[in-house]
């Protein structure tokens, strides 16, 4: 899974005012505040980035243990792909 | 992860830190209607040229916006239209789009669909085909805006009529209502035709007769109001008038900054300096920002103040002075005095108050 890309759902529209990143869900018109941790793993989910590498940045950016960030960055991509709010990058066919 | 915000919640902190989440942008000027009320005293720009959307979809992302309404003239008038809304969609910006509706087609609004479009508004200005076109001066309008309608409401697309009354059409508001309801789609209505944006006051003549705005502002489904006046604080000279470029702000065809589409003062334009650095920076904006009710000319202290809902816009477009008293105001606001009913909301902006 680590290796996975992952990109924004389509559904989702978001952008971060404050440090705080709010995602307005287009299909449910529900809306959703992330707090700064989830913020700044949210904003790196961009198609080009495996989610190894997010955790590393976690790990440099917040200075913690490793294993801690690891097993948290895991749990918040499990949601945000269970809420339907991320999907996996499809390969592009050359 | 904190759920059950509101739009509102996101739009009144954006409010606090003086962020532009919500921007309009007129994408043309360039119209296929001739609306007798059009605000617009002409119709020639088509608007930025497409790479430089994409441009300014970054420079918004970076400022903070995220919600964006896509509006002319008539946006579909632009050959390229769909690919602005799918730009904006590509860097996550929330996509309301006004238009008339008549140059829909299926296929446009399975895309729009596809491309997962917040709100579409359609302008309809009556139930009856003959008072729509004569308003639109253009034969066949109403029912290639009625079918956009049905067709986006088959899609699943939250829509919009849009109505404003004038003494044309203000009769028609019950068969307008009961169309919208049929339809399944909300209407909402306004009660102001302004002069145009260069100060031309011919469409005034278009507004309702008094007698035609009492029974408007009588009725609270087209005009929300209270039974109570609002209590903005206990320092209501300390508010700020009007919460335009505190969180929001419009973008015309040639890329000018405007603190809203009706008060059309420019901070900048996006072809030379960052929306971000324009709306932090732009001194005329600082100005806007800085007034306080105690700086207008006769509002705190004036009897008809819990009534009034003045905008800054239309005082300086019709009256000449953005400081000064706004006789459309004041003459609803009479009205209001007169029906013993209260504005419902306001732009005036207490949060802020020293």
């Amino acid at each position: 899974m680590n290796n996975n890309r992952f990109v924004k759902s389509k559904r989702v529209s978001t952008n971060t005012i404050n440090g705080n990143s709010f995602i307005y869900l287009e299909d449910t018109k529900e809306t959703i505040q992330l707090d700064e941790v989830a913020s700044f793993i949210w904003n790196q989910i961009n198609g080009v980035r495996k989610i190894s590498e997010i955790i590393n940045s976690c790990v440099n950016y917040f200075e913690g243990d490793y294993c801690e960030i690891k097993t948290s960055v895991s749990d918040f991509f499990n949601t945000l792909i269970s809420e339907k709010l991320i999907e996996k990058r499809r390969r592009k066919i050359e | 992860m904190i759920a059950d915000l509101s739009i509102k919640d996101i739009t009144d902190l954006a409010k606090q830190k003086i962020v532009p989440v919500s921007m309009l942008m007129e994408v043309c000027h360039t119209c296929n209607e001739n609306c007798i009320h059009c605000c617009l005293n002409e119709h020639k720009s088509s608007g930025l040229k497409l790479h430089q959307y994409y441009q300014l979809f970054d420079q918004m992302v970076e400022a903070g916006t995220l919600f964006v309404i896509l509006t002319g003239g008539e946006p579909f008038t632009r050959l390229d239209f769909m690919e602005i809304v799918k730009s904006a969609r590509d860097h996550y910006l929330s996509v309301t789009i006004f238009t008339n509706g008549v140059l829909l087609t299926k296929k446009i609004v399975q895309e729009l669909k596809k491309l997962f479009v917040q709100e579409v508004h359609i302008s309809l200005y009556s139930a009856s085909p003959n008072v729509h076109d004569e308003i639109t001066k253009t034969k066949g309008s109403f029912k290639k805006s009625v079918r956009a309608l049905k067709w986006l409401v088959e899609a699943g697309i939250t829509t919009r009529i849009k109505c404003p009354l004038m003494n044309k059409n203000c009769d028609d508001v019950d068969d307008l209502k009961k169309l919208a309801q049929e339809m399944k789609v909300n209407v909402q209505f306004t009660s102001v035709i302004t002069s145009k944006n260069n100060g031309n006051d011919s469409t005034q003549s278009l507004r309702m007769t008094e007698d035609q705005m009492k029974v408007v502002l009588a009725d609270g489904k087209i005009d929300k109001h209270s039974f109570v006046p609002i209590n903005f604080s206990d320092h209501p000279e300390d508010c700020v008038p009007c919460d335009v470029v505190f969180n929001g702000g419009s973008i015309d065809p040639y890329g000018n900054v405007f603190v809203c589409n009706q008060l059309r003062i420019c901070g900048g334009n996006i072809l030379k300096k960052p929306l971000a650095e324009i709306w932090k920076n732009s001194s005329e904006f600082q100005k806007i920002r800085n007034l306080r009710l105690k700086d207008l000319d006769r509002c705190v202290g004036c009897d008809l103040f819990k009534y009034c809902v003045r905008c800054p816009g239309l005082a300086l477009l019709e009256d000449g002075n953005i400081l000064g008293c706004s006789t459309i105001a004041k003459n609803n606001a009479l009205i209001r005095k007169e029906l013993n009913v209260y504005p419902g909301q306001t732009h005036i902006f207490a949060e802020r108050c020293k």
